[in-house]
């Protein structure tokens, strides 16, 4: 897959987990765990990531080109402290924006439509 | 606290861990450890905020996040696998990667388990025998389980629950080893013991409520302030006690319990604040429980505790309850020891009172389940051996079903599948097999559940924490398995291990030889045997020492007699007088009632706690305080012995005349008599009693037979009663004889006391039948209980003879025919095959034998009056597992009687 390549149509519409981890990694650098603390505290805790969804989501994203991981020269080697960093590439912003362009779409469409109580809640 | 947390932390982590090692290998390796990572941190983060509830939370969301996405991880390698379909071969096994043996692995036992659902399903009589069995014993174990769970092991719902203790004063110098606490011990116990966070005091005691309906009486629990604090309780409404509320004058508040503030108060948020009436005195209600508050469920409303008295003055009157909370310095022991110490200084400095009273501390939990414990632990060991029979008996079936199918295993042998493999193959059968009935055993237990809690089991604490819940699955998903390995093992070695060549040649048809796992079969029938014989032995002495319970003379009758309890509260009858008149009227309106054939009233009916005093003979040389005899108190209406039909054995009974201006009188139990005035007439003595109550010294002007006061088990111990004119309590129960059915009477009793009072509270209303039988409800329900498992057993153990027998004659009908033809009569015939059956219940019978001696004293303490080595139950069990034997084997033993030796001989 190129650069220039259109946005993976496979990857859109995406799971909720996907969406997020992408949100997250957006803002930045994380490692696994940190990703689940950001979507929890930005969430407010509705939306929880456990291990297995994370890393099922992160090794099928890495699969898919949408993030790549990258080993932290910093980290001690020892067994538990092994962390290893996610970073969000060209094509998973361009995915992540198309997606949120497409949920933007339909809320849109929902308040067109009158099924929001009020508009202006998004 | 960071030392538990910390371990909390760690066991949860080292459990993911396990659960990871399901993953496909390759995401494993790839990001197990990022996994494991993630999910200790987010464990410390959940304990830090929510305790270990915020944990439990993580592990049910985590849990719904394994089970989601291992399935997932598993279909893509098998579609995975499926669309490359290149099955390799044997020589490129090495270099397939982990993963794709896994994929194998577990593409092979999907394939197995196909199998043997098609096996099961095949043959659909075995398998209903066999699940049926299996549902039997494990729901047996899931429904027992499930009350073990919710009684023992699960932890108190307070905070910090294995820090908070009872504190009982002992004496065992009078065989007292926990009482009660006196007030000015307990705050000597509190200013002085160094070993509490904080102390807290209460007792039971009652209200009425006016002015909300009909008047109501409230179960009311006396408090410290500190009561719910030591428990780490706050009120779901309101606000909990403040300490000057303890003060009297200051005491007029109260905290409803959440049942009371819904069903009185219609759940009102505003109640907090208003004011009620309680006993015609005006209370605020400043709080409102929880409704899981699980301390003292009885408890309708709680009040600070207060003392009206000088509580110096008070250190001889035991009746607090003293619950603490243990400094997280101290361990138990350290506690208990520290009491001792303050306990040996008060009795130094109050030689006179305190004299041979000591301390001693109870953790909470212990105080809870204590003394049942012990019966349900023998009910979990009884339910696991009928689990055990189970297993037997589906042994017994898998082993004749797998002598039939020698030949197909033969065949798949013959086509490479090795001994690993077949066995493999036989153990998911059993596992298979097991998961059903486990299945089965669990909606069982469900409605197991439904029937134990209806049975009532006598006051059990807890009662409404029990369930299914997680671990009870879990457990039965274990028990399962495991049941499955076991039943399972023996036939699979059997199976696989047989000779090849020797299947295939005699083609699975009938051998006149010996037939594999004939051997095992007879053992599984005497192990069965044998068990079944120590359950029997264990449930015939339960019943044994049931039915001597239930002959014990309470000396009292119980029949046709109905008991409620009144109290006039202090507001409207202030003084003596208007108590003795209002109980005076009502009893004498009552007798007027028709269908009552008498009445009568007394300060507590028997079998339901009492009171004590201690006592003096007036004229005889004076003891110590701390060494006076006490005996059961009670005050009575003059026709309460009459009601009850306690016989008078000498002197007189009450009359009218000993009201407060005769002379004061006493009427002693024989037991009494007999220990204080053994050589001596007790007519005509005196007795004075520690209770300002009663105006002393006291004429003996009576001896009445002795009442069991506590329970059918106790034997009846000293007492006296009063004349309830003279010596006058606020509250009393009254009891009507009636020549019918006693609860006819109930409105009739009502309208009397509504007509004097309309706002008496009339309640406790209860035959004295269904109180007697309410006293020995615990073990009725353990020997119904037992008794039970022991029924399922024998008859396990019945259809288990009976399989090997019916499978014998079937393996021996050419040996049988030979026989005929030569001549054999009918009842040799029979008595060959009964004689097999007995010789192997004999062997089972020894081994049980040996085994009930070994394990009939854990009964011990459960029986009454029956020695756990009673010989007659030994003998009458014995006779009985003969007799099912017999039983067992007759009918294979005529099907073998009735052979056709041409018939027989042809198939040779």
């Amino acid at each position: 897959m190129t650069e220039s390549a259109a946005p993976s149509p496979a990857a859109i519409p995406m799971t909720p987990a996907v969406y997020h981890i992408l949100l997250s990694l957006s803002q930045g650098d994380r490692h696994g765990y940190g990703i689940m603390q950001e979507v929890d505290e930005r969430t407010n805790g509705r939306e929880r990531l456990g291990p297995g969804t994370l890393y099922r989501s992160i090794k099928r994203m890495r699969a898919a080109g949408l993030i790549t991981a990258i080993e932290d020269p910093e980290a001690p080697t020892g067994d538990d402290d092994r962390r290893r960093y996610y970073r969000i590439s060209d094509l998973g912003r361009r995915v992540v924006a198309e997606e949120a362009r497409r949920l933007a779409d339909l809320v849109a469409q929902a308040q067109k439509a009158k099924v929001l109580d009020e508009p202006g809640m998004v | 606290m960071a030392a538990r947390r910390l371990s909390w932390e760690w066991i949860s982590a080292y459990a993911y861990r396990l659960l990871l090692a399901t993953y496909p290998p390759d995401m494993r390796r790839e990001y197990g450890r990022e996994m494991a990572h993630a999910f200790k941190r987010q464990c410390g983060d959940d304990l830090m905020r929510g305790g270990v509830r915020g944990l439990w939370r993580l592990w049910r969301s985590t849990l719904r996040d394994y089970v989601v996405t291992i399935l997932a991880e598993w279909r893509d390698r098998l579609v995975q696998a499926w669309r490359g379909r290149r099955r390799p071969k044997r020589t490129d096994r090495r270099r397939l990667d982990a993963g794709q043996r896994g994929i194998e692995m577990l593409a092979s036992l999907m394939s197995d388990v196909r199998y043997a659902v098609r096996q099961l399903v095949r043959r659909p009589g075995f398998t209903v025998v066999a699940v049926a069995t299996l549902a039997i014993g494990i729901g047996a174990n899931t429904a027992i389980f499930s009350v073990v769970n919710a009684v023992v092991l699960r932890p108190l719902a307070f905070e910090d629950p294995d820090r908070i203790v009872m504190v009982w004063e002992n004496n065992l110098e009078r065989g007292y080893d926990r009482f009660t606490v006196s007030p000015a011990n307990f705050v000597d116990w509190r200013e002085r013991g160094d070993a509490f966070d904080d102390l807290a005091a209460y007792t039971g005691g009652s209200h009425t409520l006016t002015g909300h309906g009909a008047p109501t009486r409230l179960t009311v629990t006396f408090v410290s302030a500190s009561l719910f604090s030591v428990l780490g309780v706050r009120p779901f409404l309101g606000r909990g006690f403040a300490s000057d509320e303890n003060d009297p004058g200051r005491d007029g508040v109260v905290v409803l319990s959440h049942i009371v503030w819904e069903n009185r108060f219609g759940g009102d948020p505003g109640i907090i604040g208003r004011t009620i009436l309680l006993d015609g005195n005006a209370t605020e209600v400043i709080g409102v429980m929880p409704p899981d508050f699980a301390f003292r469920r009885q408890t309708e409303a709680w009040r600070p505790l207060s003392f009206d008295f000088d509580v110096s003055e008070s250190r001889g009157a035991h009746y607090l309850r003293v619950l603490g909370k243990i400094k997280e310095s101290f361990s138990v022991q350290q506690a208990e020891a520290a009491m001792g110490t303050l306990a040996g200084a008060l009795e130094q400095e109050y030689p006179n009172i305190n004299s041979g009273w000591g301390a001693v501390v109870v953790p909470l939990h212990e105080q809870i389940v204590g003394n049942v414990r012990r019966a349900l632990a023998v009910l979990f060991g009884a339910v696991t051996v009928v689990l055990l029979i189970a297993c037997a008996n589906v042994a017994n079936l898998l082993l004749s079903r797998s002598s039939s199918r020698q030949q197909e295993l033969a065949v798949r042998a013959a086509l490479g599948a090795g001994r690993r493999r077949l066995l493999r193959q036989l153990l998911t059968e059993s596992v298979t097999l097991a998961l059903v009935g486990g299945t089965a055993g669990i909606l069982l237990a469900f409605a197991g559940l439904q029937v134990l809690v209806a049975l009532n089991p006598g006051n059990l604490p807890r009662m409404e924490e029990i369930g299914v819940d997680g671990s009870v699955l879990l457990f039965a998903l274990l028990a399962a398995i495991l049941t499955g390995v076991v039943f399972g093992l023996v036939p699979a070695f059997h199976s696989s291990r047989s000779d090849l060549y020797e299947s295939l040649k005699v083609g699975g048809g009938r051998t006149s030889g010996s037939v594999p796992g004939h051997r095992a079969k007879s053992l599984l029938v005497v192990s069965e045997v044998a068990l079944a014989l120590i359950l029997v032995v264990g449930s015939g002495l339960l019943i044994q020492s049931f039915r001597r319970l239930q002959a014990v003379d309470p000396g009292f009758n119980a029949d046709n007699a109905i008991a409620m309890q009144i109290s006039p509260p202090e507001s409207r009858y202030p003084e003596t007088e208007h108590i003795s008149t209002f109980y005076r009227t009502l009893l004498e309106q009552l007798e007027t009632v028709p269908g009552i054939s008498s009445v009568g009233a007394a300060t507590g009916l028997p079998m339901r706690g009492r009171i004590r005093f201690s006592f003096s003979v007036v004229g005889r040389p004076a003891v110590p305080g701390s060494q006076q005899p006490s005996a059961d108190f009670r005050t009575v209406s003059p026709d309460y012995f009459r009601t009850m039909g306690i016989p008078l054995l000498r002197g007189r009974g009450f009359t009218s005349g000993d009201d407060a201006r005769a002379p004061s009188v006493v009427i002693i139990n024989e037991n009494l008599a007999r220990q204080h005035f053994p050589d001596e007439e007790p007519l005509g003595q005196a007795l004075n009693i520690s209770t300002s109550d009663a105006p002393c010294p006291c004429e003996i002007v009576g001896v009445v037979a002795d009442v069991r006061q506590r329970s059918l088990e106790q034997d009846a111990q000293a007492g006296y009663y009063l004349p309830a004119a003279q010596a006058v309590w606020r509250s009393m129960v009254v009891v009507a004889r009636t020549p019918s059915n006693p609860t006819a009477v109930v409105p009739a009793m009502r309208q009397v006391v509504s007509a004097i009072d309309p706002d008496l509270a009339v309640y406790d209303v209860e035959t004295l039948e269904n109180r007697l039988s309410q006293s020995i409800a615990r073990p009725r329900f353990n020997t119904v209980m037992l008794g039970v498992f022991a029924a399922v057993a024998l008859l396990l153990a019945m259809v288990g003879i009976y399989g090997v027998m019916s499978y014998a004659v079937s393996q021996r009908r050419n040996e049988l025919g030979i026989r005929v033809a030569l001549g054999a009569r009918t009842g040799e015939i029979i008595r060959l095959v009964v004689g097999r059956a007995l010789g192997l219940t004999g062997a089972g019978i020894v081994i049980g034998l040996a085994g009930a001696y070994g394990t009939t004293r854990f009964l011990a303490s459960m029986l009454f009056d029956v020695n756990p080595l009673d010989p007659a139950t030994f003998a009458v069990v014995t006779a009985v597992l003969i007799g099912v034997a017999v039983l067992a084997s007759y009918l294979p033993a005529r099907r073998a009687a009735r052979v056709d030796p041409v018939t027989a001989l042809k198939s040779e």
